[in-house]
């Protein structure tokens, strides 16, 4: 590639080696706090505690995973966030698929000015709606319920995402479609069966990307939520570190329980994420 | 779509059966968004206007009373408004940067060609997948609350191994805001991925036509290169911008915005007004105040842009 | 009885037109190709019967419906398309049964239909793979199988063969024309290869600059060229063209042109271009195809066509001949000869053009003499 020359033409000594030291420093940035989280996850009630600090304990005590589960209804809480989040990732796809196939395929009159308002929403920061979408989902007596959280996902579904999908929606052929035109099917069957298995990289992309962002959200059930057991998994961290304050190596150990299952998704579907991801932002 | 020409207008004219029908199905499969964008858009802009002009105690809405711009002027002399917003400016002035700068770099590096090297790529995105895009999540907020901690925490322990005096970080006033923004750093790999996509995207050819015509490394970087990705920059610059500006879950997780509301981030702030004592008006009135700032910068970066950003094939001037 | 007409079609995108006028009819089971070059509007005529872009003026009737203001759905109509456009994601079965499933045909009938176009085309045994799976030419079958399973009234194909090589292309060439000898089926052909519209087609439509140049069988299209578009258009080696000046005087055509003399009865002639010779102008194209030109062995009072070989090509069983001739010094003239004994590449030579074979063309309109009755 044209970079590497970057780092040929010049003294291959000194770049190689500054390649390297860059690289492995900025590594040990990113590894030593996951493995400071994980040793501390399985330290011992003094060892967590303990003075100088050692990054893995000498005794592992793997009962702790169970015991931090134990004293926050981790369980509940993670069954909520998987709801929250799974039924936010699929309303996301779902409605931002449909706006961004409207506005890549269907090209009618006003489709411009609903292009130029989702691109200016993109921009909106989000603390101007909070207090107005906080009264407003009152006033509909969704307070206390996981309605806030879900139904916005299902009619629009994050501007971004339309964008994004726009992009790759455009990139598709047009043939698949008129042949299905031309094949009897109408637009719903056209746009289910024809167009969305073409884009199935892209709205992986989305949907994990969305159900990560879900699962990780945490003003949202903040505001909304009440009862513990409703809590999703961030809440219940939070609220487990105000009960137990130094139980770091319990908080530690649900912690990492509690991002599991992200990184899991984020493993199987990491092919189709970054190509997702590319393809949409070089054609920025 | 479909030019009425001279022979149209003869034969008395025609509508196309297809645009019709794509005028109801884009309008259709628009309604979700359409709807979505009007109630929780749309809609609680207009509302969150309204109700800063308002003094509207949530417990006794019939108490509600219309204050005109009473909100705003207390929002005027409210120091600690001011400092929260001050927090907040800060924070974004260390962390945007340096997300920027450190990305960049980073991506140059990794785009190299060599063994292992997607062995650091799947390092750098590691944060990535534990907290997701946004880079805010709980569980990365307690880990780093764990790590600032003083006594027992890894950041600590590591100055102490190579013989430097231990620091406060987020126990610190001064130190909380630059301490928060290195742990946003942590999360650097997605810009980084961002303009990694672009690297791969640059035309070998202009690069080659660079080195045949003698440029040096240095120069082919700073002519070529760095202009190709303005357009990566540019996007990771309002991604990061909009990002700092409504920092909470961390300031919230790790600080509750001390010490001594150090790290009183706006959004704390705004969100103690709301839920804490009750105040929507005010709140509002503050929403609609971050509103107008972030709007002002976010215009001014894209006017400043057409200077600074190419789109592929232009040149750069110079 | 005509299948399919097409009245005064008119296609504008933006200041470009595709599509001028254009008018015609196909019968009932015959195979219309639609000859062109690209961006000569034989594409966009096509997907205006296809419905799937919009006429900007004109009609379109088939089996005596108005078919231009329905949706593609509503017009029987079923296409192939030059990329295949298959669905990729399904089975080569459900890419067959789409087209019944969308008409809501009952499953079983589904079932027999797709059976029975599957051992039509012998993919009966590839039913389970997915296109990706397939070679191009299975893939291109299975693209004539989802037209063929909805046994429209019309079907339309956009160059379906481009994308084989060439062997391939021939063989498919005959099928295509056995399954049409079977089928029945009205079928209009876009394509811009002369060799697939020439074997292929009851009637070509040459198109060039979205007007309708010529509608005419292969033989008429390639002996009595309407002008010299279709003339240059149609054939391999092209035919030779020349300008000169000509002449009709006692009986005797006459045509001038710098080393260039050809003087023969008018009675010699084909009798379609003796016809118009009232109306000839001066300044002509003198036409003539390959195998009605050779090398003069002996002299001829009515020929003096005196060039230079430059290159003589092995066709097989013949030989073809480039001539440089002074009056036509960026187009050397071809004329087939027996392989048997060629003259030698750079020497000298004669030519003699069998009258029968020449045909005149205005230079200023490009309009064939004589030819008869207008394109259509």
């Amino acid at each position: 590639m044209m970079l590497r020359t970057h780092t040929i033409r010049a003294s291959a000594n000194t770049s190689t080696a500054v390649v390297w030291a860059v690289s492995l420093a900025g590594s040990a940035f990113i590894i030593l706090p996951i493995v400071f989280m994980v040793g501390t996850a399985l330290k011992s009630d003094s060892a967590v505690l303990s003075v100088p600090v050692q990054l893995i304990p000498g005794e592992p005590k793997f009962s702790n995973f169970s015991k931090a589960t134990q004293l926050i209804p981790f369980w509940r809480q993670m069954a909520n966030s998987v709801l929250v989040a799974g039924m936010g990732a699929i309303g996301t796809v779902l409605s931002s698929a449909m706006a961004a196939y409207a506005l890549a395929r269907l090209r009618v009159r006003g489709m411009r000015a609903v292009f130029t308002i989702i691109l200016v929403t993109i921009l909106l920061p989000s603390q101007v709606l909070l207090v107005s979408q906080f009264l407003i989902f009152k006033g509909l007596g969704w307070y206390g319920t996981y309605l806030p959280l879900i139904v916005p996902s299902w009619l629009g579904g994050g501007t971004f995402n339309i964008f994004l999908l726009r992009q790759y929606f455009l990139t598709l052929p047009r043939e698949l479609e008129q042949a299905a035109m031309l094949d009897g099917a109408g637009p719903l069957r056209t746009f289910f069966q024809v167009v969305l298995p073409q884009a199935a990289p892209a709205l992986a992309a989305v949907g994990v990307l969305d159900f990560v962002s879900k699962w990780n959200d945490f003003l949202g059930p903040l505001i909304y939520l009440n009862e513990t057991s409703d809590y999703t998994l961030p809440l219940g961290l939070a609220a487990f570190r105000g009960i137990y304050d130094t139980a770091w190596n319990y908080l530690m150990a649900a912690s990492l329980l509690s991002v599991l299952p992200c990184v899991v998704l984020f493993l199987v579907a990491q092919r189709w994420v970054v190509r997702g991801f590319a393809v949409t932002t070089t054609k920025g | 779509m479909v030019r009425q020409s001279q022979a149209a207008k003869l034969s008395g004219g025609r509508r196309d059966p297809l645009r019709r029908r794509n005028q109801l199905v884009a309008w259709g499969f628009l309604s979700p968004w359409a709807l979505g964008f009007v109630l929780f858009v749309l809609g609680p802009m207009v509302l969150s206007l309204v109700v800063s002009f308002t003094d509207y105690p949530i417990l006794r809405p019939a108490q509600t009373r219309f204050v005109g711009l009473e909100n705003y002027e207390t929002a005027w002399n409210d120091d600690l408004l001011r400092h929260s917003l001050a927090v907040t400016l800060l924070y974004t002035a260390i962390a945007v940067p340096a997300d920027l700068v450190v990305g960049l770099v980073l991506a140059l590096i990794m785009n190299v060609r060599a063994r292992g090297v997607a062995v650091f790529r799947t390092v750098f995105f590691l944060p990535i997948m534990i907290s997701g895009t946004g880079g805010a999540s709980v569980a990365v907020a307690l880990l780093w609350a764990f790590v600032f901690q003083p006594r027992f925490g890894l950041l600590n322990a590591v100055l102490r191994f190579v013989n430097l005096p231990p620091q406060l970080w987020v126990a610190s006033t001064k130190q909380v805001v630059p301490s928060l923004a290195l742990m946003s750093l942590w999360s650097v790999g997605r810009s980084m991925l961002v303009y990694l996509a672009g690297l791969q995207a640059l035309p070998g050819e202009v690069m080659l036509a660079a080195q045949v015509d003698g440029a040096s490394s240095w120069r082919r970087f700073w002519q070529i290169t760095l202009p190709l990705l303005t357009p990566m920059v540019l996007f990771n610059l309002i991604l990061g911008l909009i990002g700092a500006l409504q920092t909470f879950t961390q300031a919230y997780v790790i600080t509750q915005g001390g010490p001594r509301d150090a790290s009183l981030f706006y959004l704390i702030y705004l969100y103690r007004n709301a839920f804490t004592y009750l105040d929507m008006g005010y709140a509002s009135a503050m929403a609609w105040i971050l509103f107008a700032l972030t709007l002002a910068l976010t215009l001014l970066i894209f006017r400043t842009a057409r200077k600074w950003v190419f789109y592929a094939a232009e040149p750069p001037e110079r | 009885m005509p299948n399919l007409v097409c009245s005064h079609l008119v296609k504008h995108y933006r200041d470009v037109v595709a599509v001028e006028d254009l008018s015609l009819e196909v019968a009932d089971g015959e195979f219309l190709v639609l000859l062109g070059a690209s961006g000569s509007g034989k594409s966009t005529a096509l997907r205006m019967v296809a419905g799937i872009e919009a006429p900007d003026s004109g009609e379109i009737v088939l089996g005596g419906r108005r078919v231009d203001e329905l949706l593609p759905r509503d017009r029987d109509v079923a296409m192939v398309f030059q990329s295949y456009a298959l669905y990729a994601h399904m089975s080569v079965r459900n890419n067959l049964a789409f087209p019944l499933r969308c008409a809501n045909v009952p499953r079983s009938e589904i079932a027999v239909r797709v059976a029975e176009v599957a051992e039509m085309l012998s993919i009966g045994d590839l039913l389970h793979r997915r296109p990706g799976q397939l070679s191009g030419g299975q893939q291109q079958r299975v693209a004539l199988g989802r037209a063929i399973v909805r046994r429209p009234a019309l079907f339309l194909m956009d160059e379906p063969l481009s994308n084989l090589d060439a062997k391939l292309r021939a063989r498919t060439r005959l099928e295509l024309a056995r399954l049409h000898r079977r089928l029945g089926a009205t079928t209009m052909y876009v394509t811009h290869d002369q060799v697939e519209a020439l074997t292929m087609g009851d009637r070509i439509a040459v198109l060039d600059g979205g007007v309708l140049h010529q509608l005419a069988t292969p033989e008429e299209l390639y002996e009595h060229p309407a002008d010299l578009v279709v003339a240059e258009f149609v054939g391999s080696p092209p035919m030779n063209l020349l300008a000169a000046e000509a002449s009709v005087s006692d009986g005797r055509l006459l045509m001038v042109a710098e080393g260039f003399r050809i003087d023969v009865p008018v009675g010699d002639l084909h009798p379609r271009v003796a016809a118009g010779l009232d109306r000839l102008p001066k300044a002509v194209l003198v036409g003539a195809r390959p195998e009605y030109v050779r090398p003069l062995s002996t002299e001829d009072a009515n020929f003096s066509v005196r060039g230079r070989i430059e290159r003589v090509e092995l066709l097989g069983s013949e030989r073809v001949l480039w001539v440089d001739l002074a009056a036509s010094p960026d187009r050397p003239w071809a004329a087939r000869v027996p392989t048997a004994t060629p003259p030698a590449e750079g020497s000298a030579v004669s030519l003699r053009v069998e009258p029968a074979g020449l045909r005149l063309f205005a230079s200023t309109t490009g309009q064939a003499i004589g030819v008869g009755e207008a394109p259509r």
